[in-house]
């Protein structure tokens, strides 16, 4: 496909402009929000803005036109050159042996016209954006291909090394350098989607839209009220039809929530490890890149749930070190199976295949007891609603509730578990939405143990250990245990003397 | 090959629980009584009140209750004023408190980030002062321990920056 390499200047390919176009219409809409949401609100304001929309928009294709037309790039003399720019040239020269990763990706856009962007990044280069965004699958691969070889390459000569000796062992070098972790296919981030706790993207999308509604409340207040009091009553009538309407509104809502956010956030996410260091980078309409040292690495946790399960993945959340700028701590790969999550565990924590069981402990049975109680409230509450219709309903659903309760509540707390390793804390927690946290002790950072006159007559305690990406406790332990696992952490943490943030 | 594998036994690990907690000044407890006693001067609008309109069954009643008020949250305070502690080793600090709630925290040195004292204007009329210890990754995890006579606090202070520039 490459007949033309890449020697010679070259353009992108010619659909490459409505990539472009897609980018500074973005650009430009992300500037002028302000104004555009005053256009909604006021008409008038609208009528007026039209006439400027065009003119913008007219505007913006021109200068992509010409933004396209002058931008080249061409591979010389050890080097790959981009020169760009409409106004003032712009000429950057990327050195091959500077050269950190090269990726491609495609985002909605680019997957329409079906082009790649290839991505240059860079050791030191800053925010510079370095990236090709249209190239056919088959150059986008090839220049992929010609700058990891090329970089290999002068890697070596700077060795002083012979140069590829022997083509299989360079390429198990390669390999053993990067290791790709999970590239979600469609398919997959489909999966993922459905997959999700719907549950909670549920109450989170109608807690959002509670808030965005109380606002226009008041406008449309009146008429609401006037018409509710009909309405009330074909509800009544209605009944049941309503409940379940309600209920399978909910869940569509909440289903389309999940996939809506699954897409936005996790779209064509590839994860790689490579050398010391752990590269995520996924997102649809904004690409995040997170790239985390290892060391930086404070502790996993492995997330699923019962669909999950029953497809044999789980999510990686990977919690670093929070500097001042940066609020997200955790980095999250939605999909792992169990093959990645053997890599993931065996490159982050080599160690951790020959580290031995020092003590297991687990919740005590109280907390389950402190469960069934707590949440007894709602049960009484729903059998009382149904009782009010029929007394039959209210006592049937007061005994299912109730196993259900007892069923529930004691399963999630025999679920708990805490192994704590020579040098690694394995917490396991959940029942139906499983979670896993894996640190290794070093990392630790302060320790607390709490009690409450209930607890304390009882011999039980609050374990609670702080990272420097947050807390995670452990309640209802045996004081005993709690009190072992207090002192071998400190012990552990206190002897470590290899850099921990 | 040589392996070892050796049981590890829980005794032999410096134990936290046996620790001796010295306790903060006595000064501390009557900052803190001092403190409810501004308190306790608003809610006795409660009495007087009843006092100045001539009613002495309300006076009896209001001012038992204020009484009753006033005793719990000495004795409280006395309680609380017991139950805080703080223990210096050769690696960390540990500190507890709490009557109902009790807590106990332990900052390996290595761990902290730095550590600095405040004084407010009545802490100072009473010879006390805070002294905060900072860890890495947010506020959840620092320790803030107010009450310490001042050169304690300077003293602690000097060591934990000692201690933290010889881990660093």
């Amino acid at each position: 496909m490459f007949n033309k390499g890449f020697e010679e200047p070259r353009r992108q390919e010619v659909l490459g402009v409505l990539i472009m176009l897609a980018d500074n219409i973005r650009k430009i809409v992300r500037i002028l929000f302000g104004f555009i949401a005053l256009a909604v609100v006021q008409p008038q304001v609208m009528a007026y803005l039209k006439w400027v929309a065009l003119g913008v928009l007219i505007l913006v294709i021109a200068f992509t036109i010409i933004q396209f037309r002058k931008f080249v790039f061409y591979v010389a003399d050890g080097e790959l050159i981009l020169e760009k720019g409409v106004f003032i040239k712009d000429r950057l020269a990327i050195p091959f042996d500077r050269i950190q990763t090269v990726n491609i990706n495609q985002n909605l856009i680019q997957q329409l016209v079906q082009l790649s962007g290839v991505k240059i990044d860079t050791a030191g280069s800053g925010k510079e954006e370095l990236e090709i965004k249209a190239l056919s699958k088959a150059d986008a691969e090839a220049l992929k291909e010609l700058l990891q070889s090329e970089r290999e390459k002068t890697l070596i000569e700077e060795d002083g090394s012979p140069i590829l000796d022997d083509p299989a062992s360079d390429q198990k070098e390669i390999k053993n350098k990067r290791k790709p972790l999970v590239a979600l296919s469609f398919k997959q981030l489909l999966i993922v989607g459905i997959t999700e706790n719907h549950i909670r993207s549920g109450l989170l999308s109608f807690a959002l839209l509670w808030g965005y509604g109380s606002q226009y409340a008041e406008l449309i207040g009146e008429e609401i009220e006037s018409r509710s009091v009909e309405i009330g009553k074909e509800v009544i009538q209605a009944g049941w039809q309503a409940l379940m309407f309600f209920i399978i509104t909910f869940l569509i809502v909440s289903v389309l929530t999940s996939l809506a956010r699954v897409l936005l956030q996790f779209f064509n996410l590839e994860a790689v490890l490579e050398g010391n260091k752990l590269w995520v980078k996924s997102g649809l309409l904004k690409r995040v890149e997170n790239t985390i040292p290892l060391t930086k690495i404070q502790f996993i946790e492995w997330h699923d749930n019962l669909l999950r399960r029953m497809l044999g993945f789980q999510s990686l959340k990977v919690f670093q070190s929070k500097s001042e700028d940066r609020t997200k701590k955790s980095v999250e790969i939605p999909a792992c199976f169990p093959e990645q999550e053997e890599v993931v565990m065996s490159s982050l924590y080599p160690e951790m295949s020959d580290d031995s069981l020092v003590l297991k402990t687990s919740s005590n049975i109280h907390f389950a007891r402190v469960l069934i109680i707590a949440y007894s409230i709602p049960v009484l509450v729903l059998s009382g609603i149904f009782a009010s219709a029929s007394i039959y309903l209210g006592l049937a659903s007061f005994l299912l509730l109730t196993i259900l309760n007892v069923y529930l509540s004691s399963s999630f707390v025999k679920a708990i578990s805490l192994d704590l390793g020579k040098q690694f804390l394995v917490y396991k927690r959940g029942f139906l939405f499983r979670k896993k946290t894996v640190l290794p002790l070093f990392k630790g950072q302060t320790v607390s143990i709490r009690q409450s006159p209930f607890t304390k007559r009882r011999k039980l305690a609050h374990l609670t250990f702080s990272t420097a990406s947050g807390n995670r406790s452990v309640r209802y332990l045996p004081i005993e245990d709690a009190q072992k696992v207090y002192n071998y952490l400190l012990v552990q943490i206190e002897r470590a003397e290899k850099s921990w943030m | 090959m040589n392996f070892e594998n050796p049981i590890i036994d829980f005794k032999d690990l410096p134990q936290t629980e046996l620790i001796e907690f010295e306790p903060l000044p006595k000064r501390y407890l009557n900052y803190r009584r001092l403190t409810f006693s501004i308190l306790l001067l608003v809610l006795s609008a409660m009495w007087i009140g009843p006092l100045i309109a001539g009613e002495l069954i309300g006076v009896a009643i209001s001012g038992g209750v204020w009484l009753a008020i006033a005793l719990l949250i000495f004795l409280f305070e006395k309680k609380r004023y017991s139950q805080k502690g703080l223990a210096l080793r050769e690696h960390d600090i540990t500190y507890k408190e709490g009557v109902f709630f009790q807590k106990t925290v332990t900052i390996p040195f290595n761990r902290i980030q730095h550590s600095e004292t405040s004084r407010g204007p009545i802490e100072r009329k009473f010879k006390l002062s805070t002294l905060k210890i900072f860890t890495a990754g947010g506020s959840q995890s620092d320790l803030s321990i107010s009450g310490l006579d001042p050169d304690r606090a300077q003293e602690l202070k000097d060591f934990i920056a000692k201690s933290v520039a010889k881990h660093v």
